[in-house]
């Protein structure tokens, strides 16, 4: 007998031992648990667990383990879910008393003849140092229609009042639907204003600063000093007259050939926690002050 | 580095399989090629016996291996196959000539008669319908099986000359 026929017999024999084992379960699940150490997805992970029980109870109970483990991690998940619901809905409840508070101060301003107020709220901020100290976007409280005109002003709690903090951008300034306001400290944005003490009429203009904002055309002898309150003086429609605007930080005397004086201002208008806001529209001579 | 070059073929073929089998069986005319049964007897045509029923068992065994399901009987393919090998080889093995496209046919429809009928012989000897890897044999799928291992045979062999390499016969 040639070499090749005994080892053909040979492995005939050992094929039938084997074909004559139940070992093709247990063969499966070894294959399934190396797939799924090669590729631990889970459908890979759903096929092993499946067969793991056909190699060993060890395997078996590695695999509920790691099932476990997976329900465990999801609950913890769930939980942390839950947290954050929580945190939202207690952010949203301070928020709308935040906002409740405002609104309680809104009949005051109402006493100023018309003008029309809506609250609002802040929901974008364009990024960019340029933006962020310039644009704000709003949306209707209660989903209330903004106006695309008028001042927009913020509560300022030292007084207990509103201050200015901008105005409302025309409707084609609209940024993602929503409407936008450019704030005062942003460098397109200018009012008249009145230095409260003196009555002194000027320009107000922001400069792209968070916490400063420029006075122009002062008088070449104006009697403004550091401290005065400036409020806006009512002489275009952008913002009724009287609304605070912020004290004055200095005043810069001017040089012998320059006709105007100058100031820098530290406005009320807090630049980091615009959130709420109201918007006062259809401006009317209303000549009342604060 | 003919070991090596049997060994890539066997790997190549298998993943070819796999993707067959992945699809539900399903992609050439809704009949399994049977890829390994050709090649195990090209390869002991080519080779010799030794070689083809070595080859034999290790591609049935990996055959097995890769798609046999959970109610599977291990040892049946390697069992059919390494008799292909042997066979093909004693019988073939420097009486015929590699280039001559009967001959791939002739061994190609041999190996898939032999495999199919010594696959179901043995699946009823150990209590199931066939427990070749191909699946439950048919008259559809057998003549099917014939017919196309009559029609790609005379191609495939002077393919497999040329991808190992093989100049006349060796052994």
């Amino acid at each position: 007998m040639s070499k090749d026929f005994i080892l053909a017999a040979v492995l005939t024999l050992a094929c039938i031992i084997l074909a004559a084992l139940p070992i093709g379960p247990t063969v499966y699940a070894v294959r399934k648990v190396v797939f799924y150490l090669i590729n631990p997805t889970a459908n890979a992970f759903l096929d092993a667990s499946k067969h793991a029980s056909k190699i060993s109870s060890s395997w078996h109970d590695l695999f509920t383990a790691r099932e476990e483990l997976g329900a465990l991690r999801e609950s913890v998940k769930q939980g942390h879910l839950e947290s954050l619901a929580a945190l939202v809905e207690q952010n949203e409840a301070g928020h709308d008393a935040s906002l409740d508070v405002m609104a309680s101060r809104v009949p005051a301003l109402q006493q100023i003849k018309g003008l029309d107020f809506s609250l609002a709220a802040v929901s974008y901020r364009p990024a960019g140092q340029k933006n962020w100290a310039s644009i704000a976007c709003l949306r209707g409280a209660q989903g209330a229609e903004l106006p695309t005109q008028g001042a927009v002003l913020q509560f300022y709690p030292q007084l207990d009042n509103f201050v200015l903090a901008g105005k409302m951008l025309p409707a084609e300034q609209e940024i993602g639907g929503f409407k936008c306001m450019e704030m005062l400290t942003g460098a397109d944005y200018s009012v008249t204003v009145a230095i409260e003490r003196t009555g002194e009429i000027a320009l107000m203009r922001g400069v792209g600063h968070p916490g400063e904002v420029v006075i122009e055309y002062l008088p070449k002898d104006s009697q403004a000093q550091r401290g005065d309150v400036v409020v806006t003086a009512g002489s275009s429609w952008i913002a009724p007259a009287g609304i605070a605007v912020g004290v004055i930080d200095r005043v810069l005397a001017p040089s012998p050939d320059e006709l105007f004086a100058r100031a820098y201002l530290k406005p009320y208008f807090n630049l980091s926690k615009v959130e709420e806001v109201v918007v006062v529209s259809k401006h009317q001579e209303a000549g009342t002050r604060r | 580095m003919r070991w090596f070059k049997l060994v890539m073929l066997l790997a190549a073929v298998l993943v070819l399989e796999t993707i067959y089998f992945a699809s539900g069986d399903s992609l050439i005319l809704w009949f399994s090629p049977q890829p390994l049964a050709w090649l195990v007897t090209f390869v002991g045509f080519l080779f010799g016996p030794m070689t083809g029923l070595l080859w034999g068992t290790l591609a049935g065994f990996c055959e097995e291996m890769a798609l046999m399901g959970p109610a599977g009987i291990y040892g049946l393919t390697p069992l059919v196959y390494l008799w292909l090998g042997y066979l093909s080889g004693k019988i073939f093995h420097g009486r015929a000539d590699g280039d001559n496209p009967a001959i791939g046919a002739l061994l190609t429809v041999g190996a898939i008669i032999v495999s199919q009928i010594s696959g179901s012989l043995l699946g009823m000897l150990f209590s199931t319908t066939c427990n070749l890897a191909a699946g439950p044999l048919t008259i559809g799928r057998a003549v099917a099986f014939v017919l196309q291992a009559g029609v790609l045979g005379p191609f495939a062999l002077p393919l497999l000359k040329r991808l190992l390499g093989v100049r006349g016969y060796s052994s």
